[in-house]
């Protein structure tokens, strides 16, 4: 019975998924004030073919790191506690435009990376309080192609000599490993609506940076801005990532 | 001193590792010390020490098959982990402004054969000369 018992419970935690964190699908009916929620759209690449991804982390201010990972693994979090959450279910979608609220534990959470690159040259973050709803606008995700780089065009020639030779296939037809980077803007008139029931609750996001961990997400890496955000100088921060409050002139259903 | 040397290893690798893909080559930072190269150099490491690649398993109910399928996916596997690992390094090194310059294989083959401390100078050299030789490659 007693194993019973253990089986079943064991079962409840797998089905609750991580704690902490989690994407809403609509705008609940009551905010819990001891959760802190992140309002914010994804736009894609021009050549992206779908949604593009955020994933976004707790950080260890004191120890430079994602919290319970590399220099802050003698700080874990409690048990069954995640340090990082992604842009999963959507609030409104429009095409591969996506506009995400996700609920988390109050924190300072940083942008740990975009399409599977970790931001781990320079990234920046938002102290996320209690109750609050940050908006951190529109996140503007793209491939950073080298100079004179873009997208590999597939010919039929490239085509069967990859589906022959898989990774023996040669330079010429595989596409470079190209990382993703992320800009963040201000919403426009153009940009999906935000609903209603969460513009009085809005505060503008106060971004500080930069900030740099290890590889965690086990894909290339970049700085968040991308090569354009480098400076020239390893210790070049991050693109401006200043976010404006919407107003009710840019959007108007409000 | 240790601390040196387990620092510097990957930096060796950069050469060893290029050298697979048929192209060596190797980082330049005019000017830069010693300390702040060995530094870069691990940092980047362990960066790419990050990267996973997904295993692909094929299911066949043929043991022979299986045997080959997971040969050449082992195969498959460490040609797309050194790819990525070689792409984490070079987006690093090129973030913390250093120039990626090709070096001929004699080269390479010399300094490998040079005892360890006389190798660590002559890299360092490499990676901190204001006149540096070879032809720029892209990041």
């Amino acid at each position: 019975m007693k194993s019973r018992g253990t089986l079943l419970l064991t079962a409840a935690l797998l089905c609750a998924g991580p704690v902490g964190a989690k994407s809403l699908k609509s705008v609940p009916p009551q905010f819990d004030p001891n959760k802190a929620y992140v309002l914010v759209e994804l736009e894609p690449a021009e050549d992206s073919k779908g949604p593009a991804q955020l994933v976004f982390a707790r950080y260890d201010q004191a120890k430079a790191d994602v919290r319970g990972l590399g220099r802050a693994k003698d700080a874990p979090l409690p048990s069954g506690m995640t340090p990082r959450e992604s842009t999963g279910a959507a609030l409104v979608k429009a095409d591969a435009r996506r506009l995400y609220l996700l609920e988390v534990e109050p924190d300072f959470w940083i942008v740990e990376g975009a399409n599977g690159t970790a931001f781990s040259l320079g990234s920046a973050g938002v102290a996320l309080a209690p109750g609050t709803i940050t908006d951190l606008g529109v996140a503007v995700v793209a491939n950073d192609y080298l100079d004179g780089d873009g997208p590999q065009k597939m010919t039929a020639g490239k085509l069967a000599k990859l589906a022959l030779l898989g990774p023996f296939a040669g330079g010429g037809a595989k596409q470079k490993p190209t990382p993703a980077t992320v800009t963040f803007r201000p919403r426009t008139d153009g940009d999906l609506p935000v609903p209603d029931a969460l513009r009085s609750k809005i505060v503008p996001a106060s971004w500080s940076g930069p900030v740099k961990f290890g590889n965690y997400l086990g894909g290339l890496v970049n700085r968040m801005g991308g090569r354009k955000a480098r400076d020239g100088a390893a210790s070049a921060a991050p693109a401006p990532v200043a976010v404006e409050l919407p107003t009710a002139a840019s959007n108007p259903g409000s | 001193m240790g601390r040196w040397w387990i620092c510097l290893a990957p930096a060796l690798t950069l050469a060893s590792t290029a050298a697979h893909a048929g192209e060596a080559y190797y980082f330049n930072k005019a000017g830069v010390t010693r300390e702040t190269y060995v530094a870069d150099v691990a940092e980047c490491a362990e960066l790419a020490g990050g990267v996973r690649v997904k295993s692909q398993y094929v299911y066949t109910p043929n043991l022979y098959a299986a045997a080959a399928a997971a040969f050449f996916s082992g195969l498959m596997e460490s040609s797309e982990r050194r790819q990525l690992k070689n792409a984490v390094e070079r987006t690093c090194m090129a973030d913390k402004g250093y120039r990626r310059l090709t070096i001929d294989k004699a080269a390479v083959k010399t300094i490998r054969g040079l005892d360890e401390k006389t190798r660590l100078d002559r890299m360092f050299d490499l990676a901190a000369t204001d006149a540096p030789i070879g032809k720029e490659l892209p990041e």
